[in-house]
């Protein structure tokens, strides 16, 4: 008897080996599937992009890129401004990042631990606010950053989207996890608050900060509608609104567009591969807002 | 050099140095000799007399232009460079704007003070007359001195009937929606280029154009925001936006929903590709490659098309309506941002782009008309398709221009669109006709 | 400084006492202290959002009670430009399309954003390489996706109808009337479903693992662990992301101008491609762009607001 159950028991440890591969292969399967569908354009594009204008544009079209073709490249990067928009969106898109992580965690600090009047007032209208979008709100705006003479310049784009109060919000959900008596010890030593705020909590929630500065980098990065109407010359073009303008020449460079599109990827494909794991905590980040 | 232009430069320094031709005629008049600009830039630096070198001019000037062919900042920087050899100390920057949403991109930067010269569309200029972005250069071309060089410009009437207040230099007479005909395939369903003079004729031959899988026989709905199409036949049809007092719309007439069953009728019939089947940009390779029959868009596409289409192609302008035969067409205009603070350099700058040797220049290369008389004789049609001049007499004959009220433009796109519904099935040609009435009554307030 | 008036007025050495108004004045200004610390590392942060944020929102209201332009002078005219909101022919067909784009496209983003994250929870090795594949397109300006898809939907040699015509069937006019805004919306499905999937995949990963094994001892199927367990126990999150995926759809506009123009005829204007139209494309109405956007506003505050109110509740219950 007692062999019979042992038999089985090997018998069913080796099935459920089996049947976890099976399902693992599956899993496998459905993921690839879904990954090629999601990247199968990309690859697409950069075809494309491999291939004289010209060429695309014959009926029927040829798909394989023999002999491949660098002209696209070569007149995005001399005869466009592609390099200076890119220039100023990394450059918009730091600053932007560097002084929102500071602004935001300073004030999640302050909200966070110190008790001062018309603090839950503050944080119940950031709250509120938290969701208007920029979209609807570019007549005003525009008024505002117009009269303040402001429009086509640096400084446009980098200081409204610093009003964002997520980083806030978000700094302060960090920051309120932290142990009082941290801070109540450093108090007692008589630490200044700003010490305190410097070289004990900026440190204890760097993975916020990190998230914080992903989150709006990649956002920056991204952003259109504000930059179309605040920059007005070449020189401040940033990369999404000079690539929507390549499109205005007459007559479809396909090939000019889409080797736009790759060159604009890689950055931030560089940047993704980099900081994986904090990319995969800015969609956590909402998570954590509850 | 031979001797008669050395003759000439000779005669022209002359008068030049005693005051007689002032420093801008006498550049003007040696590019007419047809020497190249550094040859005009060197010989201008050598006779310069001692009262010019007060006048000249300095500063930054920054234009926002529309993208007319690819080589447009290319063009627009070739007259730049002459006019540096004028004027070495000014500089320029050049924007191009995107079609459909110049009008946006305009009027927030001439509000944010973001430009100084824009070139813009007639279609916007009641729209502009009734504020006050713009400069009023009125005594400018108005003032006796400047009344030879105004002469040689074209559509003054046009821009007169807008007001008192004259805000641009005149720069080319463009059609919007003219016919791009594939010859060789008209001649093959047993037409001539005579296939226009009526609907019916028109009718039957883009329908025996028509091969299923393989050629449409006229694409429409293809030019940004189809603009001007549809006014046309509006027109055609003996209506308009408003009456011509401006008391009330003169839109929902019967034969308006007609010629508007006729267009919507191509799409069912299979004629006319569906919306969204060509963009505005792919269009003419399409036509190029013989997918359309005919292409109707703006004549800016005789820019893309490539030199050597392989077939007999001609412009040609609509059919005619029920009432009248109609060809919309609008002038482009340069002007100045009232804000900008050196309205005497601005005002040099624009005088000088849109002058015989430089407006030709820009024209040709451009795919459109140019608005001065001296065009030909100043390059004019060198590189231009010849189509363009062939067909100029025909356009001309049936010239309509836009109605002279403030929302013009806006009726316009938001009527386009509208209509669009139409063709796409979406609505009867008599609902979108009644909405475009309705479009009318809410835009202009009535 | 009181510490030392304190201890100099004559107080015995060695015994450290406050008056009552001492300890009171000190108090005080510890708390002012405190108040004034609080408001310096608020302040930066605050003024930006302030300025940018709070003062055009009251704008918007402002001016959705005015009628003139841009530039020039603007009139008070009270509600009339909300009153005429409904008779504005494209209005109601800009709501219609964003409603009906954000129909289509956030039941699709979160149900594939479910299952990819359910496959990829699990899956053992090669994680990292689906998850940066999988994630990437959410990295795409919409403005540069557009583009891609523009390409890819050319009726006559873009990907979509090469593969039409390899499995045999007809050229489709993608950007087509009846066709433009479900391609927008799958745009945006392509765009955003890495992005929910690595936010369930973290929220997945949180579970109590304990609950899973019993359920594996019972021997319960994967259909019964994902009705029964999985999909309960992520209620909260499922919410919160269809509400937050709603919000940002309602938005979409840079793509609807960069693929379509709003085209054609109105086919895929949405609210804040039809606010942006008006804001600068004609010279009167700016009156009528900020009361469409103060509309917006207020929907999506309202739904901010449900979405708050029903967490807050669950949350006792959970």
């Amino acid at each position: 008897m007692v062999a019979t159950i042992q038999l089985d028991a090997a018998q069913h440890a080796r099935k459920r080996v089996r049947s976890r591969r099976q399902r693992e292969f599956a899993r496998h399967l459905a993921l690839g599937l879904i990954a090629f569908i999601l990247v199968a354009p990309f690859y697409y594009v950069l075809l494309a992009s491999l291939k004289d204008s010209t060429e695309i544009f014959s009926y029927p079209p040829k798909l394989l890129p023999i002999p491949l073709y660098l002209g696209n490249y070569r007149d995005l990067l001399w005869d466009t401004g592609f390099l200076r928009w890119m220039f100023n969106t990394l450059f918009v898109a730091s600053s932007v990042t560097v002084i929102k992580v500071f602004l935001d965690s300073m004030a999640g600090f302050a909200l966070a631990k110190i008790d001062f009047t018309g603090k839950r007032i503050v944080f119940m209208l950031m709250l509120i606010l938290l969701m208007v979008p920029i979209g609807a709100l570019i007549v005003p705006l525009w008024s505002l950053v117009s009269t303040l003479g402001l429009i086509n310049t640096y400084l446009a784009l980098i200081l409204p989207p610093l009003a964002n109060p997520l980083g806030a919000i978000l700094m302060r959900q960090f920051i309120l996890g932290l142990p009082r008596d941290l801070e109540n010890a450093a108090r007692l030593d008589g630490l200044s608050e700003f010490a305190i705020y410097w070289r004990i909590v900026l440190p204890l929630i760097k993975p916020g900060l990190v998230v914080l500065a992903v989150i709006t980098f990649t956002d920056q990065f991204m952003s259109f509608t504000w930059p179309l109407i605040a920059t007005t010359s070449d020189e401040l073009q940033v990369l999404t609104v000079g690539i929507a303008a390549l499109r205005a020449h007459g007559g479809a460079n396909y090939g000019l567009w889409s080797a736009s599109a790759i060159m604009s990827l890689v950055p931030i494909g560089i940047f993704f591969f980099v900081l994986q794991r904090q990319f995969l905590a800015r969609s956590l980040a909402g998570a954590l807002k509850q | 050099m031979n001797q008669r232009i050395d003759r000439q430069i000779c005669a022209l320094s002359d008068a030049h140095q005693t005051g007689r031709l002032s420093r801008r005629t006498f550049v003007m008049r040696l590019l007419q000799l047809g020497l190249s600009t550094a040859a005009v830039a060197s010989i201008a630096a050598e006779f310069r007399p001692a009262y010019a070198a007060a006048k000249d001019l300095k500063g930054h000037v920054r234009f926002l232009v529309g993208p007319w062919s690819e080589g447009e900042v290319d063009h627009q920087k070739h007259i730049a460079q002459a006019f540096n050899a004028l004027h070495p100390d000014v500089t320029f920057d050049f924007r191009l704007y995107q079609w459909d949403t110049a009008a946006q991109e305009i009027s927030a930067s001439v509000a944010g003070g973001g430009h100084d010269i824009y070139m813009t569309t007639e279609s916007s200029y009641p729209d502009y007359e009734a504020g006050n972005g713009f400069e009023d250069l009125t005594a400018r071309i108005n003032d006796p001195a400047f009344a030879a060089e105004k002469a040689k410009y074209l559509y003054w009437e046009r821009t007169e009937s807008y007001g008192p207040k004259l805000l641009g230099l005149p720069i080319s007479w463009h059609v919007e929606d003219a016919l791009f005909v594939n010859m060789d395939k008209v001649r093959a369903a047993g037409h001539d280029a005579s296939f226009i003079d009526s609907w019916d004729k028109f009718l039957d031959c883009i329908t025996k154009m028509t091969k299923e899988g393989e050629t449409y026989g006229l694409g429409i709905g293809i030019q940004v925001g189809g603009y001007g199409e549809w006014y046309q036949r509006l027109r055609s049809a003996g209506g308009s936006y408003l009456t011509p007092d401006h008391t009330k719309p003169n839109v929902n007439l019967p034969d308006v929903v007609k010629v508007t069953e006729q267009m919507a009728e191509l799409f069912k019939k299979g004629i006319a590709p569906p919306l969204g089947t060509y963009s505005y940009d792919a269009a003419p390779g399409a036509f190029a490659a013989g997918k359309l029959a005919i292409l109707s868009s703006d004549l800016a596409g005789t820019t893309v098309l490539p030199k050597k289409v392989p077939f007999d192609w001609k412009l040609l302008p609509y059919p005619p309506g029920p009432v009248s035969q109609v060809n919309f067409n609008d002038v482009t205009y340069y002007m100045a941002n009232a804000k900008s603070p050196d309205k005497d350099l601005l005002w040099e700058v624009m005088t000088f782009w849109t002058n015989g040797a430089n407006d030709a220049y820009w024209a040709d290369n451009s795919g459109t008309y140019p608005a001065r008389t001296d065009a030909a004789q100043n390059g004019y049609g060198t590189n231009a398709a010849p189509q363009l001049a062939e067909a100029l007499p025909l356009f001309e004959k049936h010239a309509v221009g836009l109605e002279n009220f403030a929302q013009w433009a806006t009726v316009e796109g938001l009527a386009e669109a509208e209509i669009q519904n139409c063709y796409a099935g979406k609505s009867t040609a008599a609902e979108a006709v009644a909405n475009v009435e309705k479009i009318v009554k809410h835009e202009v307030g009535l | 400084m009181g510490l030392d008036a304190a201890t100099g007025a004559g107080v015995p050495l060695g015994r450290l006492r406050l008056s009552a108004e001492e300890h009171r004045r000190l108090r005080h200004q510890a708390r002012l202290r405190r108040e004034l610390t609080g408001w310096l590392f608020l302040a930066p942060m605050f003024a930006c959002f302030v300025i940018f944020l709070v003062l055009p929102v009251i704008g918007t209201v402002w001016w959705s009670l005015r009628s003139g332009g841009l530039g020039g002078e603007t009139k008070f005219i009270g509600f009339r430009n909300f009153t005429d909101l409904p008779d504005t022919v494209g209005a109601g067909t800009a709501i219609t399309n964003t409603l009906v784009f954000a129909l289509i496209s956030v039941p699709l983003i979160l149900i594939g954003a479910l299952a990819i994250a359910l496959l990829l929870a699990r899956i053992e090795r090669g994680g990292s390489i689906y998850r940066f594949l999988i994630y990437f397109p959410v990295l795409v300006p919409g403005v540069v996706a557009a583009l891609i898809w523009l390409f890819m939907t050319n009726v006559d040699f873009g990907l979509f109808n090469e593969v039409a015509r390899a499995l045999g069937g007809k050229p489709v006019v993608w950007l087509g009337a009846d066709h433009a805004l479900t391609v927008l919306a799958i745009l945006d499905v392509w765009r955003n479903v890495g992005y929910w999937a690595l936010f369930f995949v973290a929220a997945i990963i949180g579970l109590p693992k304990e609950l899973y094994q019993a359920a594996d001892l019972d021997g319960a199927s994967a259909l019964a662990r994902l009705r029964y367990l999985t999909l309960p126990l992520l209620r909260r999150m499922i919410f919160f992301a269809v509400v937050v995926a709603t919000i940002w759809g309602l938005q979409v506009f840079d793509t609807a101008l960069v693929l379509t123009n709003g085209g054609p005829g109105t086919a895929t204007t949405t609210v804040i491609y039809r606010v942006w139209l008006y804001m600068f494309g004609a010279t009167n109405k700016i009156g009528v762009a900020s009361a469409i956007s103060l509309v917006l506003i207020i929907a999506i505050l309202l739904l901010t607001l449900v979405q708050m109110r029903l967490l807050r509740g669950r949350r006792g219950g959970d």
